[in-house]
């Protein structure tokens, strides 16, 4: 028990073991949050700018274009009707505008010289807006008093959509699941305190290490005490990271709170152990330990589609078992079960899987370190 | 001399790691151009692959799946088995319309159709405007009597759209090494800061342990000679990552457009380079260079646009990311992915990000020379 | 005879027990450096065993061998009777290390620091205080006893390496070259404490390439070169075992490279040459020599003004039996 507060002791007047256990996941977080976070679809339309050629009839075109707006404040476009086709065309190809409006053959045209938000927010509009004068033609046709009934109606677009979430959560924003990518990944790097563990135990890391290795306490309960010792102080830097990002950042992603911190714990505890692994398996210096385990955790965690999602889904189609070895893996697919699916066993066997590995690797470590002598000390 | 055999001595002590680095940021890279290549999401119209389940079975559902039939692809999947099919990216957008939809419908109360979507999925959104657009045509027409077989003639409305046409000149099939080079800035600025970081911060204790042998060299000629081995090394890591996109990308990559971005990727190597000795020149110890390289790199790569696009993302937000060169990297090749002219008046924009990158490089680097300055100032 | 030889034997059965014994231990290094070979020696209790030879001879890897830290590839080692292996935890108990790193806690104060390393032999709370105020005093620490380790000099944290490997009083204490980098009053308090130590009934093994360490505290000394044992026994036997009896050295006012003739042509001189201006004779076993000297000095009117004779040392047993000095 000394041993366990001793090394806790120790581990927090270390200061860089703060920083890896703390501020790094808090600042990976805010960057998540800088780029995720506020990232809705409203968010993503801004003000287009619309070009429209002047020497044709678009008149009906460019007033309903000047008078749409996003949120009934910012109109949606910037309408330019000042120059010409060849004008324009001229533009397109010296790629200073991204596209214009013209007539052919009495249809409208949309010329663009690429794909991109702007060019798909633009056609849409354009759709709609043949859409409707093709219904008010009609309209006028056969019905012409209902016209005005029909405009207003139109005026009043509806949503008959609505997206539904595992859980109550109304205001859980769907693009939340990197969040617990993200959680994944902080979880992951406990693999750090993983690579210390092993460097004060095994004798040939350092002086103090041999030192410990002489005294009569056995090797497996200084694993243990050491690993509990890091789990705490990870574990309180993760659930830190949970709170922050719910009540400081407010990111809606928590439908059930206390199954993401435990899922935090087993989390904290597969990755320090996977740390602990890793460092004694890899023979050398704690430096070039580090290097390793480091570069092997955020190798997972991009395999659990951290950086790029759709990594994780070629993955799993193409090489499932990794999906079930990878500790990231394991830890984002029990997160996201929580958004996808309506039981949580999945979760669970998730998460199950996750612990069962973890005691593979504190014994695979004691195994591999226990009765050691080395070559050269 | 003395200096170069130094250099190399470190890199050969710390091979294995690196090459370990190297390895895997290359497995990643080549992971990530794989898996997009089926993703190219942009105009062409992929439909959106849904799973409806109808739970109200009257003709008005009949007419709207008739109707999406046109738009969508329907995934037949067991409703037992529709969230595996989910989670494994099989379906896209799983729809229920509840019982009593067209009741509540027809007198129209609040009513929708409950639906889950991809998270990254921009379809959704899509899928969402393509039923509304039904739905309200047809509110429109229940409400004012217009016709009473009004679902072929909103189909055929709905068909309306307009023509989208682009000169020849455009090429098509770039965006995956246009995205591969976007990818790169991610994985030049995490082995440079962390690799170039580590050898430079062992140098630098070692340079004052062997000041003597080094003394003869002035510091000003001691940091050239560094400068020149960093660049190597910049260059020499940017080869390999360029001869994989050749490698990877034979089809398409033959293009005058990939000669602007390799030039753009040469600026923003040297930019990093001068990032991380701004960063040494702040910090010692060789966990904390490593740990910010890792925060920097990663954190920097979400907000400017390497992983999300820059139209996709937060105006304010890019404000922020200004600061970091990737931004501007990024916006070059985005930009220089679109051109189809290749002029100097066209890619204007495109030397504009390339001068904002060089002028960041000055500014690390005389950064990083006051601070080393002062440092040693301190010391005495 | 024989019954005097079998009689020496019981009673050295009874009197001291037989702490370390090292059965033809080898060690190769991955690199290929033959670190032991056929290493034999036995440590016997009550003694202070000094494991002598210059570095890289192969002390600290004996050392690090005896407490199953190292792999060896031939040989047997033994700890009060048994087999010495990394799980024996019993063993390991009784035993106290002071290794040539200083290994502390850079995070615990010197109190925290002996009182966490005690407090892995040692259960008892009241006791170990008892202890650990006793280590502090004995390495004369009472003043730093709230210091980390990052303030301390070199000397004060050799202290504290020796307090961390001692305060639990084991009954056999090893020391690997503990006062290397240290200032001349710390050394002398640290011999003296292991002398302490000794006589309150530890065995102590104690390493150096300092013979006048070793000479000053050591009842039995084994010699070490590459790996080897070159020589063992007390310091009387080693000496005696060499032929050199008396090194004299003579302080003259100018070098004069004909006496060198002079001096070589006295009886039982082995050598005679110059440190700078002090002539150096050395001598074979006697009582002759000094007067020898004087009288051939008076004879050929040689002034000096210093005249200095000197015992053997364990230098000049290493530099017989060798070849090579034992500090580089």
């Amino acid at each position: 028990m000394r041993i366990y507060f001793t090394r806790l002791k120790c581990l927090l007047r270390d200061k860089g073991n703060l920083f890896w256990a703390i501020i790094f996941p808090i600042c990976l977080g805010t960057f998540f949050y800088l780029g995720f976070g506020r990232l809705t679809m409203d968010s993503m339309i801004d003000t287009v700018d619309a070009y429209v050629a002047s020497d044709y009839t678009l008149d009906i075109l460019v007033k309903e274009m000047q008078e749409v707006k996003i949120n009934n404040d910012k109109p949606l476009f910037n309408v330019d009707v000042s120059k010409s086709k060849d004008e324009l065309e001229q533009l397109l190809l010296d790629n200073k505008i991204k596209g214009y409006i013209y007539i052919e053959n009495d249809e409208i045209v949309y010329r663009v010289n690429s794909s991109g938000l702007e060019q798909t927010i633009t056609k849409s509009f354009l759709d709609q807006y043949l859409q409707i004068t093709t219904l008010i033609i009609k309209v006028n046709t056969t019905n012409p008093d209902k016209l005005l009934d029909v405009l207003t109606d139109l005026g009043n677009q509806q949503s008959y959509v609505r997206e539904i979430l595992a859980g109550s959560n109304p205001k859980a924003n769907r693009l939340n699941i990197y969040f617990y990518a993200l959680i994944a990944m902080a979880c992951l790097y406990g693999s750090f305190w993983g690579v210390g563990l092993v460097r004060d135990i095994e004798a040939d890391n350092s002086p103090l290490a041999a030192r410990v290795n002489i005294t009569p306490t056995h090797k497996f309960k200084l694993i243990i005490m050491y690993f509990l010792a890091a789990l705490t102080l990870h574990f309180f830097g993760n659930v830190v990271l949970v709170l922050y990002l719910k009540y400081l950042l407010q990111v809606e992603f928590s439908n059930n709170l206390a199954l993401i911190i435990l899922t935090s714990f087993v989390g904290t505890i597969g990755g320090i152990t996977f740390g602990s692994f890793i460092a004694v398996l890899v023979t050398g210096s704690p430096e070039k330990k580090e290097g390793i385990v480091n570069v092997i955790s955020l190798f997972l965690s991009f395999l659990s589609g951290l950086m790029v999602l759709e990594v994780k889904y070629f993955i799993d189609h193409n090489i499932p078992i990794l999906g079930y070895i990878n500790p990231a893996s394991l830890l984002t697919d029990s997160l996201y079960s929580l958004y996808y699916y309506n039981s949580i066993s999945r979760y669970f066997t998730r998460l199950a899987i996750l612990a069962v590995l973890s005691i593979v690797f504190i014994i695979g470590t004691y195994i591999k370190m226990r009765g050691n002598r080395y070559d050269s000390v | 001399m003395i200096v170069f055999k130094l250099y190399w001595k470190i890199i050969k002590k710390n091979a294995f790691v690196f090459v370990v680095y190297l390895g895997i940021f290359l497995l990643v890279t080549i992971l990530t151009a794989q898996s997009l290549t089926r993703n190219n999401t942009k105009y062409e119209d992929i439909k959106v692959r849904v799973a409806l389940y109808d739970e109200d079975n009257t003709s008005l559902t009949e007419n709207i799946k008739d109707y999406l039939y046109d738009y969508v692809v329907f995934k037949d999947i067991d409703r037992n088995k529709v969230d595996d099919a989910f989670f494994y990216r099989e379906v896209e957008v799983i729809a229920i319309i509840p019982p009593g939809f067209t009741d509540k419908f027809l007198n129209n109360e609040e009513v929708s159709i409950n639906i889950k979507v991809l998270p990254e999925s921009t379809k959704a959104f899509t899928f969402e405007q393509i039923i509304n657009k039904y739905l309200n045509l047809v509110r429109v027409y229940q409400n004012n009597n217009l016709v009473s077989d009004y679902h072929s003639e909103i189909k055929e409305i709905l068909k309306q759209e307009a023509s989208v046409t682009l000169p020849e000149t455009t090429l098509e099939n770039y965006t995956i090494v246009h995205f591969f080079y976007n990818y790169v800035a991610y994985v030049v600025f995490a082995l440079i800061s962390t690799i170039m970081g580590s050898i430079m911060v062992t140098l630098k204790s070692t340079d004052i342990r062997r000041r003597n042998n080094i003394g003869r060299l002035s510091n000003r000629k001691l940091n050239l000679v560094l400068l020149l081995c960093n660049t190597l090394f910049g260059v020499g890591l940017l080869s390999v990552l360029i001869l994989l996109s050749f490698i990877l990308y034979k089809d398409s990559i033959f293009n005058i457009k990939t000669l602007y971005i390799i030039i753009n990727c040469l600026i923003y190597t040297i930019t990093i380079i001068s990032l991380t000795y701004f960063i040494i020149s702040l910090f010692e110890s060789r966990q904390t260079v490593g740990a910010i390289g890792n925060v920097l790199s990663l954190g920097s790569a979400f907000i400017t646009g390497v992983f999300i696009p820059q139209e996709f993302m937060n105006k304010g937000i890019l404000k922020l990311a200004q600061f970091f060169p990737n931004f501007w990297y990024i916006k070059a090749n985005d930009y220089i992915a679109e051109v189809t002219k290749f002029n100097f008046r066209v890619l204007q924009p495109a030397f504009e990000a390339f001068l904002v990158q060089i002028i960041m490089t000055v500014v690390f680097i005389i950064l990083s020379l006051v601070i080393s300055k002062r440092k040693q100032l301190a010391e005495l | 005879m024989i019954i005097d030889k079998y009689f020496y034997h019981v009673v050295k059965g009874w009197v001291a027990e037989m702490i370390v014994k090292v059965e033809n231990v080898s060690k190769t290094y991955k690199n290929g450096v033959k670190a032991l070979q056929n290493l034999s020696f036995e440590v016997r209790e009550g003694e202070i065993f000094g494991l002598l030879g210059p570095n890289g001879s192969g002390k600290t890897t004996t050392i690090n061998c005896i407490l199953a830290l190292l792999k060896y590839e031939a040989g047997n080692i033994e700890i009060f009777g048994e087999q010495m292996t990394p799980e024996r935890y019993d063993i390991k108990a009784q035993i106290g290390y002071v290794p040539q790193q200083v290994a502390v806690f850079n995070e615990l104060t010197v109190e925290e620091n002996i009182d966490y390393f005690c407090g892995l032999y040692v259960k008892d709370k009241t006791k170990r205080k008892a202890l650990v105020d006793e280590a502090i005093d004995f390495v004369s620490l009472n003043d730093y006893r709230k210091f980390y380790p990052k303030k301390l000099s070199g000397g004060l944290l050799r202290r504290l390496n020796i307090a961390c490997g001692i305060a639990h009083k084991p009954r056999l204490i090893i020391l690997d070259e503990p006062t290397v980098a240290v200032d001349p009053q710390s050394r002398n308090k640290i011999l003296e404490g292991i002398m302490k130590l000794n006589k309150q009934g530890a065995t102590i093994i104690y390493t150096s390439h300092y013979m006048e360490e070793v000479e000053q505290i050591c009842s039995y000394i084994v010699i070490m070169d590459k790996g080897q044992v070159v020589s063992h026994g007390t310091k009387e036997k080693l000496k005696a075992m060499i032929t050199l009896g008396e090194t004299i050295e003579i302080t003259l006012p100018n070098r004069n490279e004909a006496y060198l003739e002079l001096f070589r042509k006295l009886p039982n001189v082995l050598d005679c040459f110059y440190k700078d201006r002090i002539l150096v004779v050395k001598s074979g076993k006697g009582q002759t020599n000094v007067p020898n000297v004087l009288q051939l000095m008076q004879e050929h009117n040689i002034n000096y003004e210093n005249i200095y004779s000197s015992l053997p040392t364990l230098n000049d047993v290493f530099l017989e039996i060798t070849g090579k000095e034992l500090r580089d």
